[in-house]
């Protein structure tokens, strides 16, 4: 039996044999017939299969529109002041939303105030983003001294209540769009530095990035080439949610008379200035907060969507 | 020789299948349909699968990755989680019908009559619970046992499985262990059920040959001790033909092939499992005598609409209009030997071994690559772990020199040191007369890092995910400056795709749109896209299938004699290596243990390390598993400085104090043949040759020249 294994069958069905005579030729002719698979979506065209997501979308779309079309509603101006209906501040047929205690009209106001939500809260994300990957990728990317200097830096300002920091610098520098920007990076760049960093250890230690060294790559091209867009999986999510914590950071900072200054039409200002007619007029408040839950709410829904189609292999 | 217990006579499968003769039926598979549930629509994993173990029986499964192997033991365990289902068919265990069971009824089962052993060791066990705890659960949950003689029982059961000072072992935590003592604790409380059936899901996946081999001896003591049936799962036919009675050969989720394990290996029928045992090197032969033959294609996706023969489209033996016309029924050819293949009378006549490869070209014996006392350590708090130390070897130019030793052993360091991606702590490494020892690839010239290249371990690893399967090699192609303008780079890039058998589309695929098989491809032609002198291959086929493998190792062989490049490869696999290699290295703790030509080192005289890693490769000739030679525990702490020979801690044959005292003189063999040992080479000799494999492998070596 062994014998007739051993035997190649040359003779008869030879020419059936994937083999076929001589092996050398037999192995050059063999060709990969493996079928190339086919790619999934990206997560962004598969993005409308997911109802959350496109809730948050939409919340998020009606802002930005209204923003956008702000000067061209029929509102009057955001710092115009109607001193007759502050009488009778409630929602009228001339202030569908009321007037504020100083006689502004709020739907005005709320629609005035989302360009300024809207522009500051992703510039501050998206510096806080370019300074926090820099942060981690060359933390990451550098172990020992540099890694321990920059950990330790970041430790630091997390250690800070977040209120507490954000007082204590716009109380240093003053309340302007500028220093908000400055503040929520200083406050969030730490932990995003602390995301990338953790991938980035993760994706140093991979194959690719030998390979990439096996080419001379420079430092600078692993760090943002062969290592950053592999991170934008876990950003993509946190920079949603991030900008949702930022809405509320705004609105708090104007709240506490840190934001953007008066005059200007800011969500956590209008707050402010109705809070002590909170038991007589409560729609003076409720509006403005309103308009911020449903923001930041739209965000959230927008990572939670994000996220769950990233799980969802 | 002189510890008993070290070494050991392995079972006589002949004993096996005498054991296994009588026996009621104790697990009864029927037409079962196993279905999973995703978000891209529903796919079946298994279609109509029928199977089934009498007690004390030892059943093996072998097939490719995804046919199904893994989601049948989860069905008998009814563990498939949320997004599967069994929606047709019979799982009859003991009488009881396991598919309708209610979970109460299943936990008992699964406590106390069956029980699982699976893959990954490390994460069967709880990480922040101590040994102990875990294994004392076990019998205080199913059998109500007290707590005391529950801890009595665990230490007894710790105690056979053969860990030494069980009761002091009940208080370690997971991470304390060794990949084998983590298996071995993962199968001691699998037996605390004392369980009629023992499914083992490629439990050695993972772990070193001789730790492998330790496992396998365990399982099979247990086996004859208390009468378990097995149902064995693995890739490696190796493996399959040493645990045996009986081997099942699956392929898409069906049972093509079913025999008694001398018959199968024998005699094969099905053109699958033909296919499967030829793309395996064997260690008695070399490139120069059989080839390793890949199946071409690849398996099925599962649910993809077929009719007939699922092998079919891959089958060399394929007849259009009968093999794709309907269901293939298996059908009995021999005594209980079950085949589904309405050609299995032809298949008799596919060659087994593939015929013989390719010529010996001529041969210049100019070294490219000097190590001498090239060493690398790594300063721990604990101490110093000496990867490589003081390394003394030669590579010729055009020659494929493997490196071989267990995990730990300090083969990839080595790799790592060659291709400057780590630098040397002592000694030189003479690269074409230039000492590159202490030079990372940045200080290395653009032409010295293009000379050395290196195709990596994991195929999951080796391509950026964000970028297509081209950026990497034009991007190669840019910085080594060959190809001027995007014309010539991309004509380039087509010769290279072409080069490793790809479509030149392939370029604009994402890694995850590609196989392993192909991802190693696309790392095969951006190492070459330099033109390299070197290509360092880091372990690059452990990852694939076998038949895979047979396909990548071609290329590689193929290319490399082409461009007369020098390989260096990187294993674990030493039949592998027998296959491939021209010369070879053992490694063990950053130390040479051995360096000669192929066929010298696979022959006596060995290093007693060498000896003991041969035996323990489980051969797929049934017959080849007469005395093995078992090395006792597993590689001593990496930061114990030695004195004498860094193997004497686990060495069968050591001699005595001065193999503790002095290091090993270097004994010389013929060709070249190096043995770093105290033993004098004639005692060396006289070591048992290798088990039958390396005999019956020979008439085969002997023969295929002639085609």
């Amino acid at each position: 039996m062994k014998s007739r294994l051993v035997r190649a069958p040359s003779d008869t069905i030879a020419g059936q044999t994937i083999q076929g005579g001589d092996g050398a030729a037999a192995l050059r002719a063999a060709p990969t017939i493996e079928a190339i698979g086919v790619a999934r979506p990206s997560l962004l065209k598969r993005l409308p299969s997911s109802r959350v997501a496109m809730v948050g979308i939409g919340i998020i779309l009606f802002w930005v529109i209204l923003a956008l079309l702000a000067p061209v509603l029929p509102i009057p101006s955001p710092t115009a002041q109607d001193y007759l209906s502050m009488a009778h501040p409630g929602p009228s047929w001339h202030h569908l939303l009321g007037v504020d205690p100083l006689g502004r009209d709020t739907l005005s106001r709320l629609i005035w105030g989302a360009r300024i939500v809207l522009v500051v809260a992703p510039v501050s994300v998206v510096v806080a983003y370019i300074v926090g990957c820099t942060m981690g990728l060359v933390a990451g990317y550098y172990p020992g001294f540099v890694d321990g200097a920059i950990s330790r830096l970041s430790d630091v300002i997390l250690s800070f209540p977040v209120v507490v920091l954000y007082v204590v610098l716009i109380a240093a520098v003053g309340a302007s769009a500028l220093n908000i920007v400055v503040a929520v990076v200083v406050a969030s760049a730490p932990a995003i530095s602390r995301i990338v960093r953790g991938l980035t250890l993760q994706l140093v230690r991979q194959d690719f990035v030998a390979a990439a060294h096996l080419r001379r790559e420079s430092a600078l091209f692993v760090m943002v080439v062969e290592v950053l867009p592999n991170c934008r999986g876990p950003l993509i999510t946190d920079f949603c949610l991030r900008l949702g914590y930022t809405v509320i950071t705004i609105g708090t900072l104007g709240f506490l008379g840190l934001g953007i200054p008066p005059p200007a039409p800011d969500w956590g200002g209008m707050v402010q200035q109705a809070t002590p007619m909170l038991t007589v007029y409560p729609e003076m408040a409720l509006f403005p907060v309103l308009a911020l839950v449903s923001l930041v709410l739209g965000f959230n829904l927008l990572a939670d969507g994000l996220n769950e189609l990233s799980r969802a292999d | 020789m002189s510890f008993p217990g070290q070494i050991e006579a392995a079972s006589v499968p002949a004993a096996q299948q005498a054991s296994a003769a009588a026996g009621r039926t104790l697990l009864e598979v029927r037409n079962l349909r196993v279905e999973y549930h995703t978000t891209r629509g529903t796919m079946v994993a298994l279609p109509d699968f029928s199977l089934s173990l009498r007690e004390g029986e030892s059943v093996g499964l072998v097939g490719e990755s995804g046919c199904g192997k893994s989601t049948l033991a989860m069905a008998i365990m009814r563990h498939l989680g949320s997004n599967g289902a069994i929606t047709r068919g019979e799982i009859i265990f003991e009488g009881r019908d396991i598919v309708h069971a209610r979970e109460a009824e299943l936990e008992r089962v699964r406590g106390t009559r069956m029980s699982i052993v699976y893959q990954e060791p490390a994460t069967a066990l709880n990480p922040s619970m101590t040994v102990g705890r875990q294994l004392v659960e076990v019998p205080m949950v199913h059998q109500g046992m007290p707590r005391k003689a529950a801890r009595r029982r665990a230490a007894e059961v710790l105690a056979e499985v053969h860990i030494p000072d069980p009761e002091a072992f009940l208080e370690c935590y997971p991470h304390q262990l060794s990949g084998g003592q983590k298996q071995r604790v993962v199968i001691a409380m699998a037996l605390l059920a004392n369980p009629a059936l023992l499914l083992l899901d490629e439990p050695t996946t993972g772990l070193d040959v001789t730790v492998e081999a330790a496992v396998l001896d365990l399982v099979d003591e247990i086996r004859h001790k208390h009468g378990t049936a097995l149902l064995y799962i693995s890739h490696n036919l190796g493996l399959i033909a040493r645990v045996s009675d009986r081997v099942g050969v699956m392929y898409a989720g069906e049972l093509v092939e079913d025999s008694p394990v001398a018959a199968l290996f024998a005699e094969p029928r099905h053109p699958y499992t033909r296919g499967l045992l030829r793309a395996i090197p064997r260690l008695g032969a070399s490139k120069h005598d059989l080839a390793l033959a890949p199946i071409p294609g690849s398996l099925p996706a599962p649910g993809s609409g077929r009719q007939g023969c699922a092998f079919a489209p891959r089958c060399p033996l394929m007849l259009p209009g009968q093999c794709d016309a309907g269901p293939v029924a298996l059908a009995e050819v021999g005594a209980a030997h079950r085949v589904r293949c309405l050609r299995s009378e032809e298949a008799i006549r596919l060659s087994v071994p593939a015929p013989a490869a390719r010529e010996t070209g001529n041969r210049v014996t100019e070294a490219i690559i000097e190590a001498e006392r090239l060493s690398r350590f790594y300063a721990l708090r604990r101490g110093v772990v000496r990867a490589n130390d003081n390394l003394d070897l030669t590579v010729l130019r055009g020659e494929v020199l493997a490196v071989v030793g267990e995990s730990g052993s300090g083969k990839s360091t080595f790799a790592r040191l060659l291709a400057g991606l780590e630098v040397a702590s002592g000694g030189t490494l003479h690269f074409a007369g230039i000492d590159i020892a202490k030079r990372t690839v940045h200080q290395r010239s653009a032409e010295q890092v293009a000379q050395i290249q290196m195709v990596f371990q994991n195929p999951e690893g080796t391509l950026n995910p964000s970028f297509s399967a081209g950026w990497p090699i034009t991007r190669a192609l840019r910085k080594f400056g060959i190809g001027r303008n995007r014309t010539e780079i991309a004509a380039r890039l087509n010769a290279l795709l072409e080069m490793v058998k790809l479509p030149a589309a392939v370029r604009h695929s994402l890694p995850r749109q590609l196989s392993g098989g192909q991802k190693q491809r696309i790392a095969i032609a951006r190492a070459f896209a330099g033109r390299p002198e070197v290509l360092i291959a880091d372990e690059p086929t452990s990852a694939l299938d076998v038949s895979v493998q047979a396909a990548v190792v071609n290329l590689l062989l193929q290319i490399q004699a082409e461009s007369n490049t020098t390989m260096v490869f990187i294993s674990h696999d030493l039949g592998l290596v027998r296959y491939l290699a021209d010369h070879v290295v053992v490694m063990y703790l950053g130390r040479v243990m051995e360096v000669g030509p192929t066929a010298t080192l696979y022959a006596p005289p060995f290093h007693p390390y060498t000896e003991a890693l041969l035996s323990a490769v489980p051969s797929i000739d049934p017959n080849a598993s007469a005395g093995q030679i078992h090395l006792a525990g597993e590689l001593p702490s990496r930061t114990r400085p030695f004195k004498g020979c860094c193997f004497a801690t686990r060495c069968p044959r050591k001699l005595g104090p001065i193999c503790d005292t002095d290091p090993p003189p270097v004994r010389t063999g013929a060709a070249g043949h190096l043995i770093f040992c105290h033993i004098p080479l004639e005692e060396l000799r006289t070591a048992a040759p290798l088990g039958a494999a390396h005999a019956a492998a020979a008439p085969m070596a002997g023969q295929s020249p002639g085609h």
